[in-house]
């Protein structure tokens, strides 16, 4: 594969135009969770310490 | 450093200062748009392809890790050639299904997971993610190293050697490798993923069986499908083809590729190939696991090391020395696209250089995560007295407890119409990847409750 500076400038500028590698990305707004968006992440993580709980209590009763 | 581009030779009063990692993208952009634009002939066409390939055949063949070959031959050797053979076509519909938003969401984002999470719903979620990702990717990169101090044990080498050789190679190629190559390298190694396909066709398959289980033959689970042993390989498998890593590398892999909203379709096709690769070696090592190891008195409580040995018995040296380097395969491209995962996420989520194409002394913050995950995962495994057999299995169950939580935040920001415009979820896609987070709850929930002897 060809380096960079093997490639014709005007065809690098014109790439650069055409898919804006060279603009700014547009900013991401920051989106606060919604009350049932975070009641759900909580339920989740709940989920999760226990999952883990279980999982590793499991584990060690079957295949310890 | 930075390349300076003039637009004509000579001049300096238009020049143009382009980072070195930038201007490597732009180089790989350049050669993918003179394929594209090109001319249209077949071996343009093919070498087009051959250049877009990469995020999705590494993602899905890397998921065919040394934990997953070890799981897929536990599965084989405790129920045979029966339900999980056609399961594993059902669970390369849903890895496609996952995997295919993370396409979209890098392509036409332009940034990646983590960064996504952090900077839409804030550092206080978006650090929950991150710790629920490298928990899980420190996890992951132990059974990788496992499956590299077993096939080693078979070769006679000694783990002592070939743990830390793995562990530089991994970090070499992490942080030494421009993307370009560091994809290329990957995309070979994770090729002789598919060995374990010729392994499986050698071995005299019993192909009456193997269409028998595709329409209900052979689904005898003993215990019910409540049986904990049922749950936890179930859990184990639908772990080992669907993870959180898999959502935060892609996604990474097509931002630091360059990928962009018209690459989403060859993005689709690479994706496809490697879900295709991935089913095809699972349902191998099944089915040989199903015929040599199945049946065999407490072939269910059998070590990776003892599967290997009776391959040995019944196949032959050879074939058992290919199954060990296809294992130590399977480790070596996990734990390189792994620890990939580990840097592009601490890099996208403290905002800082992140990129495979960055020299080292520019973006330590980057590479050091990585190192670091693979320094703990290989130390740990060189514990002589480590139940590796339990570590595995349950790697893979705590993958699945992860991710319905990674799920949901890619469902959110798929359906995020401000970053998606046109190319949000359908209410198809929705309701198929929240039916896959509920029979993921509800598959551990089940699991959790029949270990309690509740339903028993």
């Amino acid at each position: 594969m060809k380096e960079l500076d093997e490639y014709d400038p005007q065809q690098i500028r014109t790439l650069l135009e055409q898919e804006h590698w060279l603009d700014p990305l547009p900013p991401v707004r920051r989106v606060p969770l919604a009350g049932w968006q975070r009641a759900v992440f909580w339920g989740l993580r709940i989920y999760i310490v226990i999952m883990i709980v279980v999982v590793a209590w499991g584990f060690s009763r079957s295949f310890g | 450093m930075k390349t300076p581009l003039r637009t004509e030779p000579g001049s300096v009063t238009d020049t143009v200062a382009l980072p070195e990692d930038v201007s490597l993208r732009l180089a790989d952009r350049l050669h993918v748009h003179a394929l594209r634009h090109g001319q249209a002939t077949l071996w343009n066409r093919l070498l087009l392809g051959l250049t877009l390939i990469g995020p999705g055949i590494l993602v899905m063949l890397g998921d065919n890790d040394a934990g997953g070959v070890v799981t897929y031959m536990q599965t084989g050797a405790r129920y045979g050639i029966g339900l999980f053979v056609p399961l594993m076509i059902l669970l390369g519909f849903v890895a496609y299904l996952v995997q295919e938003m993370t396409i979209r969401l890098g392509a036409v984002t332009r940034r990646g997971h983590a960064e996504l999470i952090w900077k839409r719903y804030g550092p206080f979620w978006g650090a929950f993610s991150l710790f629920d990702l490298v928990a899980a990717n420190v996890l992951t990169l132990m059974t990788e190293f496992i499956g590299i101090r077993v096939a080693s044990a078979v070769f006679g080498w000694p783990y002592a050697l070939t743990i830390p050789l793995g562990a530089l190679f991994v970090v070499l190629c992490l942080v030494y490798l421009r993307y370009w190559t560091w994809e290329r390298i990957s995309l070979l190694i994770a090729a002789f993923n598919l060995v374990f396909i010729p392994i499986t066709l050698l071995s005299h398959p019993d192909w009456s069986a193997i269409g028998r289980s595709l329409v209900g033959g052979g689904w005898i689970l003993t215990g019910g499908l409540l049986a904990p042993a049922f749950l936890i390989l179930l859990s184990a498998n639908i772990g080992t083809t669907i993870a959180p890593w898999q959502l935060f590398f892609q996604q990474s892999c097509v931002v630091d590729k360059g990928l962009l909203e018209k690459d989403i379709n060859a993005g689709r096709r690479d994706l496809m190939i490697g879900v295709i690769g991935m089913v095809l070696v699972a349902m191998a090592l099944i089915i040989l696991s199903g015929q040599y190891i199945h049946g065999q008195a407490g072939a269910d409580r059998f070590s990776i090391g003892t599967m290997i040995h009776l391959l040995e018995i019944r196949l032959g040296p050879w074939i058992a020395s290919l199954f060990a380097l296809g294992l130590l395969e399977a480790g070596l491209i996990a734990s390189i696209v792994i620890t990939a995962s580990t840097s592009w996420a601490f890099g996208e989520a403290f905002d800082i250089p992140r990129s495979l194409n960055a020299r080292p002394r520019q973006a330590w913050g980057f590479y050091a995560p990585g190192i670091v995950s693979v320094l703990i995962a290989a130390g740990v495994v060189m514990i002589h007295a480590i139940p590796l057999g339990f570590l595995n299995l349950t790697v893979q169950v705590v993958a699945t407890i992860f991710m319905p939580a990674a799920l949901l935040f890619l469902l959110m920001l798929l359906n995020d119409r401000e970053l998606m415009g046109d190319e949000v979820n359908g209410p198809v896609r929705n309701t198929l990847s929240i039916g896959l987070m509920a029979l993921l709850i509800l598959c551990n929930a089940l699991y959790g409750l029949a270990s309690f002897h509740v339903l028993f």
